[in-house]
């Protein structure tokens, strides 16, 4: 198992198409149940983007969860988003270079709340989840070069944006008592008045006792030319861990 | 299966964690594992412009070095004398003017004295409307009204000078002239003159009014007196003709909305001092929609406004803006604009200097304008004299064209901030 998920891993960047772009997600978590109804979890995450040569982001996030009915969840968390922001090239009408903001790094903070209601029909669990998402990216200057000017403006200012989502996502998931594969399939969508981003998901947990969780995920995400971080559309593989106290 | 059963029988997951995480056979997993995460983001993906760029990095090229300063000069300058041609019709010692017309301002009044026979007048308070005959006429205007003005309809060319005048108008320009022909305006010898315009504008229909100073004909200033002009409405001094400065002059000019001075068909400076400020966005020092010649005198203008994006166009302040050519030939200009995207020359055609000196300083930021020092959308051409152009956010140079420096100059430096050429 454990050989085939590095092979993979390894080997995944072959199958992205020319425009779409592949990245790898990893994540660790910590859950821990506070109660009957209250629990909290914290995770870290990586993100890799340019066929998974070139880091993307880094996050931390707090969350909890508060289980109101046996099929209805509510949540609310907050991460620390660390991104790499990519690149801005301008061009002139006539298709010559006008400016050119180089990647650069900043932080942005990010606050959601949820609530997710859950069904069970035999060994599947479908459930749909509402999260309003609320992105803030505080102002800072960057740096900028001007190919008219041949001059580099170092007190570029980037205005703070705050930009809110609502993410549905509706995802089923099997699972067997005993059994500790538990596979899951979403779709989950990006609304911003317009949809500007889908992502469809197939993956896998792993329960190798009841501390420890590992997962194993696909996930495909298409963008549209209204998606506020102007990412093109990434096959992803996404490794997980997850530890349960 | 062995490891896991007994990893399931301990009761504290963290010590089992641990455990299972330094099984020999899982720290080669684990090793595997941190190395595909290092080994993902070691690469940058911004485009390689390294051939296009002439530096980079995080720190600037070079160090910034700091402007010369640039303020308002009010010191004497000796001018050489005139020589001029007796069929310039530019100078009024070359007309006969035969009536004189004296206008008294005082307070809220305006009483008319000498050949008053030979004008049509009307007066309302100190607002003073005036109409010549036949003849050539001379007015000349002394006193003070904080609520008056001088108009002027005129068939043939006239002469004004202000012998110590102090005109505000609240509604309007303070001196309007809506002849189409030459008005001289003489500074007496000494005198100290004000005019001032308001913060609106009571319009006639049919009729421009466009600075506190206003004519439809060309203005030609002369004499060795004073005269500030406040704009606080429109322009300072308008003309939708043309406008020239002759020597001996010392005129100050401060506006917060329009330019400081605004000609349709070109400005002039052979002479005399001038203290020019601009402080509306997007507002120029001298501003003609032809040409600006600068040929003698001392010229130092500031411009403080911001950009203004109007009907998808972006537009700067400049110290001096022309639709055509610029000249400098003699005479000192100083130039320093400090708004958003301002620049010091501004010329749609191109731009020539051949004597004199100019020093230009922009310390604005760029944004939606590019504060360039001396900036033409055709060619510029050095050739004599001193230029000393400084910018801190964009060139201080930039031809459109062709940039040509005559040889046999003594220095030439040319930064990414100074430029610099003396003959």
């Amino acid at each position: 198992m454990k050989k085939i998920l590095l092979i993979l891993a390894l080997f995944l960047p072959c199958l992205a198409s020319a425009e779409d772009d592949f990245g790898m997600w990893y994540s660790v978590g910590a859950e821990k149940k506070i109660d009957k109804r209250w629990s909290a979890e914290i995770e870290g995450e990586f993100r890799a983007r340019n066929d998974a040569r070139t880091a993307d982001r880094w996050s931390l996030g707090l969350s909890a969860d508060y289980k109101i009915l046996k099929w209805l969840k509510a949540s609310a968390g907050y991460t620390w988003l660390y991104d790499n922001n990519q690149e801005k090239i301008t061009y002139h009408t006539d298709g010559t270079l006008n400016g050119w903001r180089p990647s650069y790094w900043g932080s942005r903070h990010r606050f959601n709340v949820s609530l997710q209601g859950k069904v069970s029909v035999g060994r599947f669990d479908i459930s749909l989840r509402e999260r309003w998402q609320y992105t803030y990216r505080p102002g800072r200057d960057v740096k900028r070069y001007d190919f008219d000017d041949n001059l580099w403006d170092y007190n570029r200012h980037v205005r703070g944006k705050g930009s809110n989502v609502l993410r549905s996502r509706l995802q089923v998931d099997w699972s067997k008592k005993k059994c500790p594969f538990n596979p899951y399939a979403s779709v989950e969508l990006y609304n911003n008045w317009v949809v500007d981003k889908t992502r469809v998901t197939v993956g896998c947990d792993y329960k190798i006792n009841k501390h420890n969780v590992v997962g194993l995920a696909y996930r495909f995400q298409a963008t549209t030319s209204h998606d506020d971080d102007d990412e093109p559309n990434r096959h992803i593989l996404q490794l997980s861990y997850q530890f349960k106290f | 299966m062995k490891l896991q059963h007994n990893l399931l029988r301990q009761p504290w997951g963290g010590r089992r964690l641990a455990t299972f995480l330094c099984q020999p056979w899982r720290a080669g997993s684990w090793t595997t594992l941190i190395s595909l995460i290092i080994l993902s983001g070691c690469k940058n993906d911004d485009t390689d412009f390294s051939d296009l760029i002439n530096s980079g990095g995080d720190t600037p090229a070079e160090e910034v070095p700091e402007p010369e300063a640039i303020e308002w000069d009010f010191s004497e300058l000796i001018e050489g004398e005139e020589i001029f041609s007796a069929l310039d019709n530019d100078y009024v010692e070359n007309s006969t003017f035969e009536k004189t017309v004296y206008i008294t301002f005082d307070g809220a009044t305006a009483t008319l004295s000498g050949d008053t026979g030979y004008v049509k007048k009307q007066i309302s308070g100190a607002h003073v409307t005036l109409t010549p005959s036949s003849k050539l006429v001379h007015f000349i205007a002394t006193g003070t009204t904080s609520d008056g003005s001088l108009k002027f309809y005129s068939e043939k060319k006239f002469a004004l000078t202000l012998d110590g005048v102090n005109i505000t108008n609240p509604t309007g320009a303070a001196i309007n002239n809506q002849c189409g022909k030459s008005m001289y305006i003489t500074l007496a010898d000494g005198s100290v003159n004000t005019l001032t315009d308001g913060s609106t504008y009571t319009l006639t229909d049919g009729e421009d009014q466009k600075g506190a100073l206003f004519s439809e004909g060309q203005i030609i200033f002369n004499g060795a007196g004073s005269l500030t002009v406040n704009g606080n409405y429109r322009h300072g001094i308008a003309s939708d003709d043309y406008i020239l400065f002759r020597p001996g002059s010392q005129i100050t000019v401060t506006t917060t909305q329009g330019h400081a001075i605004k000609a349709n068909d070109g400005v002039t400076v052979r002479g005399s001092v001038l203290n020019l400020l601009a402080s509306g966005n997007a507002a120029k020092g001298i501003n003609s929609e032809a040409y600006v010649d600068i040929e003698g005198g001392r010229t130092t203008v500031l411009a403080t406004g911001s950009s203004v994006v109007e009907l998808g166009d972006t537009t700067s302040c400049a110290c001096v803006k022309a639709d055509s050519t610029v000249t400098v030939a003699a005479g000192v200009l100083r130039l320093k604009a400090t708004g958003e995207g301002g620049k010091g020359i501004n010329a749609k055609q191109s731009i020539l200097v051949s004597g004199g000196q100019i020093d230009v300083v922009t310390l604005g930021t760029k944004g939606l304008g590019s504060p360039k020092g001396i900036k033409s959308d055709m060619d510029i051409t050095f050739r004599g004299g001193a230029t000393y152009a400084y910018s801190l956010y964009a060139r201080p140079v930039d031809a459109a064209g062709t940039l040509t420096i005559a040889p046999a100059y003594t220095l030439l430096t040319d930064t990414s901030h100074i430029f610099q050429l003396t003959y």
